[in-house]
């Protein structure tokens, strides 16, 4: 692969005032290959700006190639920094090169295009003014989310622009926010930019607008940057329910944009310098870098997943028609649009799902996000009954019905009886063995575990469960569902519980034995909390059900025995009670609790890893990014257990390196 | 009573004329008298009826968007033409729940003496409904309308014609249609009961009647800058339909007083229509530019005279009255699209001799014409490329790029820049420069790269509307479509095409050469205008023939070309007021030639440079 190299491609215009420089950040890529400021950009820019400082210049148009304005740093050179000093003074590279772009002597335009992070943003605060244009969907400081913060001279310039609770939000607030992004639409209405522009002819409207400047200067006002302790204090007690003081970086971003309240610029980007540097070698900061590179490239790759052409998908089946069952039957009615049969054992039943996913639709019909026709064909799309005849010609059934091995093979028998030899038979268990579901079906190898995750339409992953029969058509298939209903598969070998239930359920486990010995439910809460996990266990207990939660633990019991305890005090809650059945061991504190979690984690992952469920440590952290919406800065969990050394304590070695030394089990 | 007061023949047409004014004032009122009216003299008869049935329509439904429906139900009778209010005032008061009484109208009348006011659009248009009625033909349907009326026997109804007894059928029958409307107009007003049987009598009017044709107008054009097709070129790696779209969209900025829900159509031409230039181009670039989905358009394709085809359809739609403003032009990516790209040629062409192998490589054609007309050496055919090229170069100098050519950001392997100048300029052409240019076409040939239009990209778009339209709109008009031809010649000579195109429109449009005062042609090949010129009887030095260079000069982009012709054409009579008629011509492969007649109808001179 040719080596990608980011250049600013500086062109002479002439105009009716005097000759504009035109300047290009193109990497000479796709879109699909956004510009980033890597070293020899900012040689590259280094160069244009000479050219800048000593020309004729009435204006300067920063702009992007085609889609993408610039998408900030270059995050693989974050992962080679090794010192303080080296993390220094890439800040410090970009304030120079920033601020000269800032001291320009003639009007200075950003032309936002399209997708605009990181110091993409930073590039376009530092010139006199911004257009935007309507197409842009991608306008953000993403650093906080990734434990870093916005070090070339963001963090200092956004307060200088926009309303201070703005500057929290935008800064700290969006990317904490599962790394929200604005519009250019919102980006224009915030202030952020001068003019919104529409994407066709953006550029000579942007040119003209430049050239607006030249003839008479934006008048601007200042924002009151004395109310900028305020928002900083609001957005701190925000954080704080948030992360619980887990991660530093959106905490040293408030600091730095209280600061620029008083900083002189220079003071502020000084500032920026000294906190990136403490920032970026932190576990925190390689630990998101790592776990942004498993949800934005590795786990889109398909690692293990055979390269056979998917079968084409026309009709599905869907067994059951409960909470779970109407949520699927929805996604797939949505991303595929092909006519979906329900079954269950009562008409009302189906009706039931029926009525609330005509109702959804309307619903989202009414918010224009179909038209009244599309809604009302793709309503028309389900049927349903109580028979398993309407199945014959789908090319795929999932099941969703009870969690019992018995009823679930007899679905699969009375599924295999009417569809084709061909047809896909997909479970959606959370823990019970998918090889033992498909052992007495005339065709095991088609059959294969997609277990989604609650909320449906919100958790975007899918452990793709292969069992020893499944065979290569069957999972290309299933990966390719995946990917077209818009979710990320993550491979998995047919064992108890896969990976995210096994976790939770081990992790609750600890949490079960700290409430039996006589912890409270806020201890353990919160000991699970410091670490940064988006959820009260309390919380994701109730949403998951006590009855689900101690069935899987119950089958990991079965399983592995001793690593998971029954709890008494589970199992009473899957009952209906409340009561908290007192067992053995002493109450711990919070701090003990958190780590008996950990250990427990790092002992888990290392069992997983040993048995081969999952390849590589990367997969364990990609599910739970993704299907626990385990933080970032967590790196999933591993980069957190080896990083802090809980890993060697407990299992002896890393799982970085427990993963890799084993060979993959699939094929 | 009032019914006894007769009115003769002349009377009818005095009080009419009296009364119509009056008439118009009421209508102002319901907005529908500027469009019924606006137009100055020529009909528009299904438009402006169908718009009254409308407003008829809403004032039924919703009484109080019709102030003429405020009141209880008037009972006062009678006309009296020669009351205060005048003859349209008492038509106002006819009975039937018209609220326009003596109160409100003398109301009325002060509102339209104050001075601030502008004249309504019906003091304008007495005049032209006087002479239409004086000179007009029998329109049938006015005395369709007159029957009705007359058969209803209602009073109040006949609108403006006093009562049904004192008016004869013949004489309602050389109504205009422009009475006729205003008949119903009127009767719009009044209630469900009294004006149903006069809009019955309007829906018939408005249903397939015959109907003069209208005059269709040159309104602006513009262009992209041609650049040269291929890698190097300025537009490689900008897509065709963007470039369009590019067009369309200045267009419109400078023409704002379009609204773009008026726009009728959107006609763009394009010889090879695949690829960025596939997808039914009209209707493509007019979504890509964010004109409303309800306007619609298509694709043409007579190669060269693509963009002339696209004007001439529109003017088509423009005259039958299924529009009022065309949008039209062409877009050709020669970069993208190689000429004869993806086109299977029928073998029965060489089987059958239908055409000469040299008809398909547009070079050799030109070669052709050097045999066709052994009097015009390559020395001549050089020495026009001199002249196209010197000329080209003043026009940049000039006004008339300035004013045609829009500049264009487009992204290069250089990052963007900005496309606006022709790529083919070569102001410092000499003879001895181009006589030892290669001949590729044949050896010893005569057609070289210097004395014919290179390979181009570029898009071309104007707008063209209806000459009332125009005047609605408070548009600029420039030209009038005199006439326009297309002919066809044999295929291996394509070249000679413009001579019958231009002696048919000429024999067409009655007029002479001589009174032509400016000829735009396109320039393929120097020995291409060359033919021309002899066959026409035009010196080829003869000033009024591309005063600003042509497409030796500037690139040709196939179905583009036309419009530049045109917007050129239309800067030149700006430049020369005194000049009437002009002519843009062009040749069209497989043998056909189109030629365009105009008049000079522009009010804003520019002054030569």
């Amino acid at each position: 692969m040719a080596e990608v190299v980011t250049e600013f491609k500086l062109v002479r215009v002439e105009s009716r005032l005097g000759p504009v420089a035109l300047v290009t950040i193109d990497n000479s890529a796709d879109h699909m290959k956004p510009s980033v400021f890597e070293r020899r950009a900012f040689e590259s820019m280094d160069r244009a700006l000479a050219e800048l400082e000593e020309g004729d210049w009435v204006a300067a148009v920063f702009t992007g190639k085609p889609y993408v304005f610039a998408a900030g740093a270059d995050m693989q050179e974050f992962t080679r920094l090794r010192s303080r000093e080296e993390a220094i003074a890439g800040s410090r590279a970009g304030h120079d090169l920033f601020g000269r772009v800032r001291a320009l002597p003639f009007p200075t335009l950003a032309a936002v295009n399209g997708a605009c992070l990181g110091g993409g943003v930073e590039l376009a605060l530092h010139c006199d003014a911004r257009t935007i244009s309507s197409a842009v969907r991608h306008f953000a400081l993403p650093e906080c989310f990734l434990g870093i913060i916005p070090a070339w001279g963001g963090t200092q310039l956004v307060p200088r622009l926009v309303d201070a609770r703005t500057a929290v939000r935008f800064v700290v607030q969006n990317p904490m926010r599962q790394n929200r992004m604005l519009t250019g639409t919102e980006a224009q209405d915030l202030g952020f930019a001068d003019a919104l522009l529409e994407p066709a002819e953006f550029l000579d409207e942007s040119i003209a607008f430049a050239l607006g400047l030249v003839e008479s200067p934006l008048e601007r006002v200042a924002p009151d940057l004395s109310l900028l302790a305020d928002a900083v204090r609001r957005g701190r007690a925000q954080l704080d329910g948030a992360v619980h003081g887990a991660a530093p970086a959106p905490y040293r971003a408030l600091d730095l944009l209280e600061g620029a309240a008083t900083w002189s610029i220079e003071e502020g980007v000084r500032q920026e310098e000294e906190a990136v540097a403490d920032l970026i070698l932190g576990p925190q900061a390689q630990a998101s870098l790592y776990a942004f590179d498993l949800v934005e490239r590795r786990a889109k790759r398909g690692v293990g997943i055979p390269q056979e052409q998917p079968r084409r998908i026309a009709k599905v089946g869907i067994v059951g028609a409960g909470l779970m069952a109407t949520q699927l039957a929805t996604l797939f009615l949505r991303r595929l649009e092909v006519p979906i049969v329900l079954r269950d054992v009562r008409e009302e039943i189906v009706e039931t799902a029926r009525a609330s996913i005509a109702e959804e639709l309307a619903g989202e019909a009414a918010r224009g996000r179909y038209t009244e026709g599309k809604a009302r064909f793709l309503a028309g799309l389900v049927s349903g009954g109580t028979d398993y005849d309407s199945f014959a010609g789908c090319d795929l059934v999932l099941e969703a019905v009870f969690e019992d091995l018995a009823v679930k093979k007899e679905v699969f028998a009375e599924a295999e009886r009417v569809v084709s030899p061909e047809c896909i038979l997909a479970t959606n268990t959370s823990s019970l063995s998918v090889t033992e579901m498909g052992a007495d079906l005339r065709r095991p190898e088609r059959v294969v575990g997609m277990h989604f995750f609650n909320p449906v339409a919100l958790m975007p992953l899918v452990e793709l469960v292969r069992t020893p029969e499944t065979d290569d058509p069957t999972l290309a298939t299933a990966w390719d569902i995946t990917q077209r209903l818009r979710k990320r598969g993550v491979l998995v070998q047919d064992a108890p519980a896969f990976v995210v239930n096994r976790v939770l359920t081990r992790m609750t486990s600890v949490l079960m034995g700290a409430l039996e010995a006589g912890n409270t439910v806020e201890e353990t809460d919160e000991a699970v909390l410091r670490l940064g996990l988006p959820m009260a266990p309390s919380v994701l207990l109730q949403m998951v059900g006590p009855r689900v939660a101690n069935h899987v633990l119950e089958t990991l019991h079965e399983a592995y025995g001793e690593r998971f305890p029954l709890s008494a005090t589970l199992a009473g809650f899957a009952m209906g009670s409340e009561e908290i059945v007192a067992g053995k061991g002493r109450r711990r504190s919070v701090e003990e609790i958190k780590a008996a979690v950990l250990e427990a984690t790092a002992d888990e992952c290392a069992h997983m890893l040993d048995e081969g469920v999952v390849a590589e440590a990367a997969d364990i952290d990609t599910c739970l990014l993704l299907g626990a919406g385990w933080p970032f800065f967590l790196g999933g969990i591993t980069k957190h257990l080896d990083a802090s050394g809980i890993s060697e304590r407990v299992v002896g070695r890393t799982l970085a390196r427990a993963g890799a030394a084993l060979p993959s089990l699939d094929g | 009573m009032q019914d006894e007061h007769r009115v003769g023949d002349g009377d009818v047409l005095e009080v009419l004329v009296t009364g119509l004014e009056r008439l118009e004032h009421g209508l102002d009122r319901l907005d529908v008298a500027e469009r019924i009216l606006g137009c100055d003299h020529r009909e528009r008869i299904p438009d402006v009826g169908r718009e009254v049935l409308t407003r008829a329509q809403a004032v039924r439904e919703y009484p109080s968007l019709g102030p003429a429906l405020e009141g209880e139900q008037r009972q006062a009778g009678g006309v009296a033409p020669d009351r205060g209010g005048g003859f349209g005032g008492a038509l106002l008061q006819r009975p039937g729940g018209l609220a326009l009484g003596t109160l409100p109208i003398a109301r009325e009348e002060a509102r339209l003496q104050r001075p601030d006011r502008p004249p309504p659009a019906a003091r304008r248009c007495v005049g032209p409904a006087l002479a239409v009625t004086r000179r007009g033909p029998v329109e049938p349907s006015g005395g369709l309308l007159g029957a009705t009326l007359h058969q209803q026997g209602q009073a109040g109804a006949s609108g403006g014609v006093a009562h049904p007894g004192q008016l004869a059928l013949p004489r309602i029958g050389v109504l205009s249609a422009r009475q006729a409307r205003l008949a119903v107009a009127v009767a719009s007003l009044l209630p469900p009961r009294m004006c149903a049987p006069v809009l019955h009598a309007a829906t018939i009017l408005t249903r397939g009647m015959a109907r003069e044709l209208r005059e269709v107008i040159y309104v602006d054009g513009v262009r992209t800058a041609f650049g040269k097709a291929g890698p190097g070129g300025a537009f490689w790696r900008t897509r065709a339909d963007d470039m369009g779209v590019k067009v369309v969209r200045e267009l419109l900025r400078r023409n704002p007083e379009v609204p773009l829900d008026r726009i009728g159509d959107v006609i763009v031409a394009a010889t090879a229509q695949v690829g960025d230039q596939g997808l039914t181009l009209g209707r493509d670039v007019a979504l890509l530019a964010g004109i409303p989905h309800s306007v619609p358009g298509f694709a043409v394709d007579r190669m060269c005279a693509g963009a002339l085809t696209a004007v001439t359809a529109g003017a088509g739609e423009i005259a039958m009255g299924a529009a009022d403003v065309i949008l039209a032009g062409g877009v050709e990516h020669m970069g993208h699209h190689p000429m004869g790209e993806n086109v299977d040629f029928n073998p029965r062409f060489v089987a059958e001799r239908l055409v000469d192998t040299s008809a398909v490589t547009m070079g050799a054609t030109a070669e052709n014409l050097h045999d066709l007309y052994p009097g015009i050496t390559k020395e001549d055919a050089d020495a026009f490329a001199v002249r196209s090229q010197s000329r080209a170069a003043t026009a940049w100098e000039n006004g008339v790029m300035r004013e045609t050519v829009v500049p264009m950001s487009v992204f290069t392997d250089d990052g963007w820049r900005v496309a606006d100048r022709d790529e083919f300029l070569r102001p410092d052409t000499t003879l001895e420069g181009l006589a030892g240019l290669r001949t590729p076409f044949r050896p010893g040939g005569r057609v070289t790269a210097g004395n014919s239009a290179g390979l181009t990209d570029g898009a071309t778009a104007c707008f063209l509307a209806a000459e009332e339209t125009v005047a609605e709109l408070g548009l600029e008009p420039r030209m009038r479509l005199v006439g326009f031809a297309f002919s066809g010649v044999e295929p291996e000579v394509m070249g000679i095409g413009p001579i019958p195109a231009t002696q048919k429109v000429l024999a067409r449009t009655g007029l002479s050469l001589d009174d032509i005062g400016l000829f735009e042609l396109n320039e393929p090949f120097a020995v291409q205008v060359l033919t021309w010129c002899e066959g026409m009887g035009v010196d080829p030095q003869d000033e009024r023939l591309n005063p600003y260079g042509g497409a030796i000069a500037c690139g040709h982009p196939l179905a583009a070309t036309g419009v530049r012709l045109m917007a050129q054409l239309a800067y030149g009579f700006r430049e020369r007021p005194e000049v009437r008629y002009g002519l843009t011509a062009l040749c069209v492969g497989m043998g056909m030639g189109a030629a365009l007649v105009w008049e000079n109808v522009g009010s804003d001179p520019v002054k030569a440079a």
